[in-house]
């Protein structure tokens, strides 16, 4: 079951899932980020943008099976060699991260696998490592993200719930 | 997980899940069944479909099991489950509870300390091993923010989880929800010695 209404411009981008699309009418979502980290990259130029839906820091930590982009120092190269693959250039892109959220708020949690911040620090680390720069980030605090980029214009915009959507 | 550990399996979950209801009934002073439960193997990337979404607003309790082996225990329903939830915990008539303040997170944070500590001794008396409740956390977000607490734990080591859904019936009312329990490798591990040797 799945209750999520999309049309066929929109791309949800699951667990562990990239995309990258020059279709100026698309747009590419993460619903629903809580640890996990979107990478948004676009190229004003080519007007290509891509997402990654990324779950987990390192893939030196776990088995590498399943979706590709399940951790984040596999997950960004993927992205990236995808958009070069329709016209984007690493060296226009402009890249945002959002997610990264602790969860648990509760006494007692506080150090509790601690996964979105780390997920955050790998996103910039691989990114630097890779000789690119970050442009913004929404990471952290302890509120569900949902995530969108707008193939056409290259905006992010970022909803938690219950405030207004706001442009990252 | 091979054939007999998985027939194992449900049958603790199952028999887990009737002793925590057994547990709820004790605590709110009557009688609740479990009309029906079933357990399922899902792609651990799809499990926020199971409950409308990952971007529907939703309340979770969680808990975690420490002591032979490590494990997750994660309830998740829509508001107006938690709602009339908190209305059964509280005696009060169905449709009383229209938001979860602390009072009402409160109330479901016990429900989760009965159904959590009722499962795992559950588990315990079945298999031999010794497993002890974390305090649960109660929080209301996106239904994929909350489960990704569960997620990123379970995605390190494997790609599939089991789900198990109850509906449960007290004397006026029935109410359906969604109880992740996912046992870490080590548990299966356990349990897996523990089919052979039972």
């Amino acid at each position: 079951m799945n209750r999520v209404d999309v049309s066929d411009r929109v791309s949800v981008i699951g667990l562990g899932e990239w995309k990258a699309s020059k279709d100026d009418d698309a747009e590419l979502v993460c619903l629903g980020l809580g640890s996990c980290v979107a990478l948004c990259a676009y190229d004003p130029v080519a007007r290509v943008g891509g997402m990654a839906h990324m779950v987990l820091p390192s893939s030196r930590e776990g088995r590498v099976v399943g979706p590709g982009a399940k951790f984040v120092d596999l997950g960004v190269p993927l992205l990236l060699q995808d958009m070069e693959k329709i016209g984007a250039s690493r060296s226009r892109l402009v890249l945002k991260i959002a997610g990264g959220a602790h969860m648990i708020s509760a006494a007692g949690f506080n150090g509790h696998l601690n996964i979105g911040e780390r997920n955050a620090a790998s996103a910039r680390d691989v990114i630097s490592q890779l000789g690119l720069r970050l442009r913004a980030e929404d990471v952290g605090g302890a509120r569900g993200r949902t995530v969108r980029l707008r193939v056409g214009t290259g905006q992010v915009v970022v909803s938690t719930a219950g405030d207004q959507p706001y442009a990252l | 997980m091979n054939s007999v550990t998985q027939g194992r399996w449900a049958e603790l979950v199952s028999k887990g899940t009737t002793n925590a209801m057994s547990g709820l009934s004790q605590m709110i002073g009557q009688e609740i069944s479990v009309t029906s439960f079933t357990l399922r193997r899902t792609p651990v990337a799809s499990i926020a479909n199971l409950v409308g979404g990952p971007d529907v607003m939703s309340v979770g309790i969680y808990l975690t099991a420490t002591g032979s082996a490590q494990g997750h225990i994660m309830l998740v329903y829509e508001p107006k489950i938690a709602a009339a939830f908190v209305d059964l915990l509280m005696c009060q008539p169905a449709n009383t509870t229209t938001a979860l303040g602390e009072m009402e997170r409160s109330a479901l944070g016990e429900m989760g300390n009965i159904i959590g500590s009722f499962f795992l001794n559950a588990l315990a008396d079945s298999t031999g091993l010794d497993f002890r409740p974390s305090p649960p956390a109660v929080m209301m977000d996106m239904a994929g923010a909350l489960l990704d607490i569960v997620v990123a734990d379970i995605l390190l080591t494997q790609d599939e989880v089991f789900v198990a859904e109850a509906t449960f019936h007290a004397a006026d009312r029935e109410i359906s929800g969604m109880f992740f329990v996912v046992p870490s490798e080590g548990l299966m591990s356990a349990l897996l010695e523990w089919g052979k040797a039972a």
